[in-house]
């Protein structure tokens, strides 16, 4: 059956009144965040301590600290870009499904090698590892998305600081998404012994001085506005997770859009969160931090939050190159600005559904050689399977 | 031997092969190719097109001020983007006989296609009496000519290489006996062949 479209209809004239309602109180959220943007900018040090004393009351909170740059400073790239390897590491990966005969995953990790001082080709090259869950291993073998992923930004990580251990020149080494990783997994030491895992290969990182960056494209996320509403808010509204909201709809990317031209990146701040500080804990120069950069034009502003170390984000050199490679590397994207390293890495790693369905099936031919005993599809599956071919 | 490609798909009359953009700097246009089928068969084609495909990332890399050298090399040598090759089948030869025919078996999915060398060339072009023209002219859909034109001078070129500098004289003469009930795509062939410097400009009519 199709979709009942004229129902969908009535349901989306609803939607469309509501939103245009809210669109009037959004926009009165957003001026004021933009004047409290502007009015605060260089209370750095009330704002950091106001962000540490919430974070006591709630450590929960989840918002930006300013670390040392005034809230509007705006950054330009530097003009000349000094040589340097660029890296980047995308993962894609096969998730397990009960339906299948036999439960497997699978992390394809693509990794893209660019040396500035040659005319050379970049280097490539795929990583493709098999998660088998053991049925032995109550953890383990409750093999689910979760811990897929997190396999999967675990290699990433543990592939470029390996691969920077061997370089002579600078190491710019790019993942898709953020550095912090977090996730609600049941399997507690399975998720902690990866996750130190992961925190061993940053600080790997960090001892070769390489620069580590997460890139979040299209960022939705509204840690400055969180930092500017506890302004707003008294000691026992900041008890409740720092609600009410009072900028609520407003996010960051609404501010430093306003503020920052082309090509320039906004100030570099400290992300407060629960899992942020398992990082600090776990050495200081992991803690993480952030900034906006502007990647798109004058016309149409494309706004992208980077992550980057505090080992990084402490260093103006380390800044300076991170900031200008993603700008040229944006550029070279046209009018989709997205670093295409990062685009690359992600092409080369694709897993596609025929491709999952060769491994099932060698998969498959491997147990039958062993004789080992294989429980099939489900029946449900069987009969998607039917009807959709 | 240099490999151009393998086969992507086929016909009794022809074929396309599939190549890298890397290695599209070793075929030309109406260029000699041999195709290894089995032990002692193999068959000649000639290529008449050559389609360089394009794909998302390349119609988006378009669209920024400049292109980088690295960018460039990147998408040329390391992208899945293929080059499509054409080729007519001119004839084949087994143990040791060069036939101006089309091949009875024509090649597989994946068999890799070689460009001729000189003296392949000659062997196959001095064969029998320019019978392979016939599969040439034939291709009405296509541009004649000009497919001719570039034949002719690749193989002048090997044959003179070859201490046979009269084989062009003979083949412009079997055109045109061939051609001759045809006037319209006679005049069209001695054009493109005169363009080409392969016969003096009088042969326009």
């Amino acid at each position: 059956m199709p979709i009942h479209y004229r129902a969908v209809q009535e349901q989306i004239s609803q939607a469309g009144i509501r939103a245009g309602e809210r669109q009037e109180v959004i926009q009165k959220h957003r001026a004021r965040a933009l004047q409290l943007l502007q009015q605060l900018s260089e209370n750095i040090e009330s704002l950091s301590t106001l962000a540490e004393s919430a974070s006591q009351i709630n450590p929960n909170l989840r918002c930006a600290v300013p670390l040392g740059e005034k809230l509007t400073a705006t950054f330009s790239p530097t003009p000349s870009i000094p040589p340097h390897i660029l890296l980047a590491a995308d993962g894609s990966q096969i998730n397990p499904s009960r339906h299948d005969p036999i439960a497997f995953g699978l992390v394809n990790v693509g990794v893209m090698r660019i040396d500035t001082s040659q005319a050379a080709a970049p280097k490539q090259f795929v990583q493709s590892t098999l998660i088998i869950p053991d049925p032995l291993d109550p953890e383990e073998w409750d093999l689910n998305e979760q811990i897929v992923a997190l396999l999967r930004d675990l290699s990433e990580r543990k592939i470029l600081a390996e691969i920077s251990k061997n370089e002579d020149k600078p190491v710019v080494a790019l993942t898709d998404g953020p550095l912090e990783v977090f996730r609600q997994l049941q399997q507690e030491k399975f998720y902690d012994q990866r996750f130190s895992e992961y925190l061993v290969s940053l600080l790997d990182m960090a001892n070769q001085n390489g620069i580590a960056a997460g890139y979040v494209v299209k960022p939705t996320s509204d840690l400055t506005v969180r930092l500017l509403e506890l302004t707003l808010l008294s000691s026992a509204e900041i008890k409740t997770a720092a609600k009410p909201r009072h900028l609520a709809g407003v996010i960051d990317s609404d501010l430093f859009s306003q503020i920052l031209a082309p090509g320039q990146r906004s100030a570099v701040f400290r992300l407060q969160s629960a899992s942020s500080r398992r990082y600090q804990l776990f050495n200081e120069k992991l803690s993480l931090c952030f900034f906006y950069l502007n990647t798109g034009s004058e016309k149409h502003p494309s706004l992208a939050r980077i992550e980057v170390p505090l080992w990084v984000a402490e260093k103006k050199e380390m800044m300076d190159l991170l900031h200008a490679v993603l700008v040229d590397q944006c550029r070279i994207m046209g009018n989709k600005p997205y670093p295409y390293i990062l685009h690359r890495s992600h092409e080369i790693a694709l897993v596609r559904q025929e491709e999952k369905d060769q491994v099932l099936a060698m998969l498959i031919r491997e147990m039958t050689r062993q004789k080992v005993e294989i429980r099939g599809s489900s029946t449900k599956q069987a009969i998607k399977d039917t009807t959709h071919t | 031997m240099i490999e151009i490609g393998r086969l992507l798909r086929g016909s009794a009359a022809g074929c396309v092969i599939g190549c890298w953009v890397s290695q599209v700097t070793t075929p030309q246009y109406g260029g000699l190719v041999r195709i290894p089928v089995a032990e002692n068969y193999q068959v000649y084609g000639i290529i008449y097109d050559i389609q360089v495909e394009d794909d998302g990332l390349v119609r988006q890399l378009l669209s920024a001020d400049v292109l980088d050298d690295a960018v460039i090399t990147d998408n040329r040598l390391n992208r899945n983007v293929p080059v499509e090759i054409s080729v007519l089948f001119a004839g084949y030869q087994e143990d040791g006989m060069i036939f101006h025919l089309l091949p009875p078996r024509p090649p597989l999915t994946l068999d890799a296609m070689f460009q001729c060398t000189d003296h392949e060339i000659c062997t196959f072009s001095s064969a029998g009496n320019f019978g392979y023209f016939r599969h040439i002219l034939r291709a009405s859909d296509l541009p004649v000519g000009e497919l001719l034109s570039s034949h002719l001078r690749l193989v002048d070129a090997a044959q003179r290489h070859q201490h046979n500098p009269i084989w062009i004289q003979k083949a412009v003469q079997e055109l045109i006996i061939l051609l001759r009930d045809d006037y319209g795509l006679l005049m069209s062939v001695l054009a493109a062949l005169s363009d080409s410097h392969l016969i003096l400009g009088e042969y326009r009519g």
